[in-house]
């Protein structure tokens, strides 16, 4: 498993090649005037050193025994891959068949990130959260939402 | 004096119905979610962005500045009643605050933090009235080069101040920068990293960004960690302090108020270290130091009027330079932005209606604090009993909706699940996703007036030195940098986060 340190190292460095790499085509330009590519390669390069930096602190505290800890931990996977599977199921619901049924959608997905979720206490939570959004926004903001819709 | 014309007009923008409706709201959704674990300012503000651009730019930043220093009121409620605190810069208010709940004296704990509070708010406001006109007079006559290095040390000392370290601080604040500078250059109009898609020419939708960033991954990240249990008090007891109290805590108070003034302007030291060196300089001041942690009012008193002051202060950097000095300051000054207000020193100037209308229903809302706390306590605590398998619920779905409803586009939710992504990625390689929105906002920021000041030199970088105050700029960031790897802050941070 990968641990914090590392991956933090990772990212940075990742990302800091993406920038300078895709910036240098944007054109640096002169000290005198820096172009459209100066500022990602300037920053992508001091996300590529300090990311450096992390992955060797990261190995050599690995090498010295040191137990570090893992970045992605068993109990937090199931949360995330369900709460963006919520978020991905009603944005692709709410354009075909409106607020209502894609919010009940969203709602019925995201209950079971967390273990222990009864059936029964589902529905109560998905009227209740139903009525307060719908309450907020469609009347009390007055956005003009559809609340119920059958486009396919 | 020209300053009571000003609060005058500030009156007049503050008292409409509808600005009171929106700095009520925004006092009580502060308050409440001051009160609940898991649900900060960040998240809150981040998640009503989407729903401001339907106001108007007074209502609005209003509301949201209410919800700000309104957390700083509701957290205290809860360290005292059931020695939980719902914000991190109420955690010391803890140690002492809820001892006295036990004693059977929570109601007067409690009035010393309202009274303490609402005092040292009012200073803060008025420091903000009084120091406003002069030091925009200063920042007027910064250039570019004044402007570049400011940013930079304000972006250098908050990264070097939070945890995780200065690496990792550094890097998440220049991961930022890099995502800021997706969209169309301001000076020559190419895209940048747009990758052919359309939606990404005007650069990435700041509240997509913030809603994604916190409140989804927030709720990732919340829901695998253990809930505390709250320990809780029997009785309030009465509300007014005793003589003896009050006599205990006035200096306290005063000497809270100013140190949180201070530190609230700084960038990076924020309101939960505001509080800690508070109790600090309490506890080592005080004739019986052995009183702390059993009770002392003064610990109470003291940390309690720093955060409230620093709350205030805090926003001396962001409306008068338009240089945030703190990740929640960063997502005010992105509200301002959605409005097409640029805070700086010329917004007195532009904009005086929202500027002192701001600061007198700051003066305003603190006093529907004091007023809303004490009488609504009980309602608050039970606010404690919404199981979070409920509320994370809630959140998801308000932050759907709200994002839905800025511009009815499917982008923006996909955008959504990106950024949910990538700030549970930012959390699981232990980076302050707070440091990335701070990047992103002062970066551009940073671009245009780097880009200006090396072509006003000719290319001579020597220029960030030669000015004066760019140079003092620049030497605080090393101060700051060099302080930071001492043992000195590196203690007190460790201790602060564990108070």
């Amino acid at each position: 498993m990968i641990d914090r340190e590392m991956l933090a190292g990772l990212v940075f460095t990742a990302v800091g090649i993406v920038a300078v790499a895709v910036g240098w085509g944007y054109g640096f330009g002169s000290f005198a005037a820096l172009g459209a590519g100066a500022m990602p390669v300037l920053v992508g390069v001091g996300l590529v050193g300090l990311g450096v930096i992390q992955i060797a602190r990261a190995g050599a505290a690995l090498r010295a025994g040191e137990v570090l800890e893992a970045a992605f931990p068993r109990a937090e996977l199931r949360p995330l891959a369900i709460i963006l599977a919520a978020v991905l199921v009603f944005s692709l619901l709410v354009d075909r068949v409106g607020l209502v049924p894609s919010l009940a959608a969203m709602v019925a997905v995201s209950w079971f990130a967390e273990r222990g979720g009864r059936w029964r206490e589902m529905a109560a939570v998905m009227v209740v959260v139903l009525a307060l959004i719908v309450a907020i926004f469609h009347w009390g903001l007055g956005i003009p939402f559809r609340l119920v819709a059958w486009r396919f | 004096m020209d300053l009571f014309a000003y609060l005058a007009q500030g009156l007049m923008v503050a008292v409409t119905p509808t600005n009171m409706l929106y700095c009520l709201l925004g006092v009580t959704l502060g308050t409440a979610i001051g009160v609940l674990p898991g649900v900060g300012p960040i998240i809150t503000i981040s998640l009503l962005l989407p729903l401001t651009f339907g106001l108007t730019p007074e209502a609005s930043i209003i509301m949201l500045a209410g919800i700000f220093y309104g957390a700083a009121y509701g957290g205290s409620t809860t360290s005292i009643l059931v020695n939980l605190p719902g914000e991190a810069s109420s955690a010391v208010t803890c140690l002492d605050g809820h001892q006295m709940a036990r004693q059977g004296r929570a109601g007067a704990a409690l009035a010393v933090a309202a009274l303490g509070s609402f005092f040292a708010g009012t200073v803060g406001t008025l420091i903000i009235a009084i120091a406003g006109p002069p030091l925009a007079g200063i920042a007027m006559r910064f250039g570019a080069a004044e402007y570049a290095a400011l940013v930079f040390v304000a972006l250098l000392t908050t990264a070097a101040m939070t945890r995780g370290g200065v690496v990792k601080g550094v890097g998440v604040a220049l991961l930022g920068m890099a995502f800021g500078t997706i969209g169309s250059d301001v000076s020559t109009g190419m895209f940048r990293f747009t990758f052919g898609i359309p939606e990404l020419r005007d650069g990435i939708e700041f509240a997509v960004l913030a809603v994604g960033l916190f409140a989804v991954a927030e709720i990732i990240g919340n829901i695998g960690a253990p809930q505390g249990t709250a320990v809780s008090s029997k009785a309030i007891g009465r509300l007014w302090p005793s003589r003896d109290d009050f006599r205990r805590a006035w200096p306290a108070v005063l000497r809270g108020t100013g140190l949180g003034a201070l530190l609230g302007v700084l960038p990076g030291a924020g309101l939960a270290m505001s509080s800690f060196s508070s109790y600090m300089v309490e506890k080592s001041t005080a004739k019986e130091p052995d009183r702390f942690g059993k009770g002392a009012v003064e610990g109470v008193a003291g940390p309690e009027a720093a955060n409230n002051a620093a709350s205030q202060t805090a926003f001396i950097p962001t409306l008068l330079l338009g240089v945030p000095g703190s990740p929640t300051m960063a997502l005010m000054l992105g509200a301002f932005m959605i409005h097409g207000v640029q805070p700086g020193p010329r917004m007195m100037g532009d904009h005086p209606e929202l500027f002192w209308g701001l600061i007198v229903s700051m003066w305003i809302g603190n006093l529907l604090l004091v007023v809303l706390n004490l009488p609504l306590i009980g309602i608050w605590v039970r606010l404690l009993q919404v199981p979070y398998h409920w509320l994370y619920v809630f959140v998801l779905a308000f932050a759907c909706v709200g994002v839905f409803a800025m511009g009815g586009s499917q982008f923006d939710l996909l955008a959504l699940v990106f950024f949910g992504l990538l700030g549970y990625l930012l959390r699981a390689a232990g980076c302050n996703p707070a440091l990335f929105i701070l990047g992103f906002i002062l970066g551009p920021m940073f671009e245009t007036n780097f880009r200006r000041a090396m072509t006003l030199s000719r290319g001579d970088m020597m220029v960030f030195l030669e000015r004066p105050i760019s140079l003092t700029f620049v030497l605080i960031g090393v101060a700051v940098l060099l302080a930071t790897t001492t043992s000195f802050v590196r203690r007190g941070r460790a201790e602060a986060e564990e108070a």
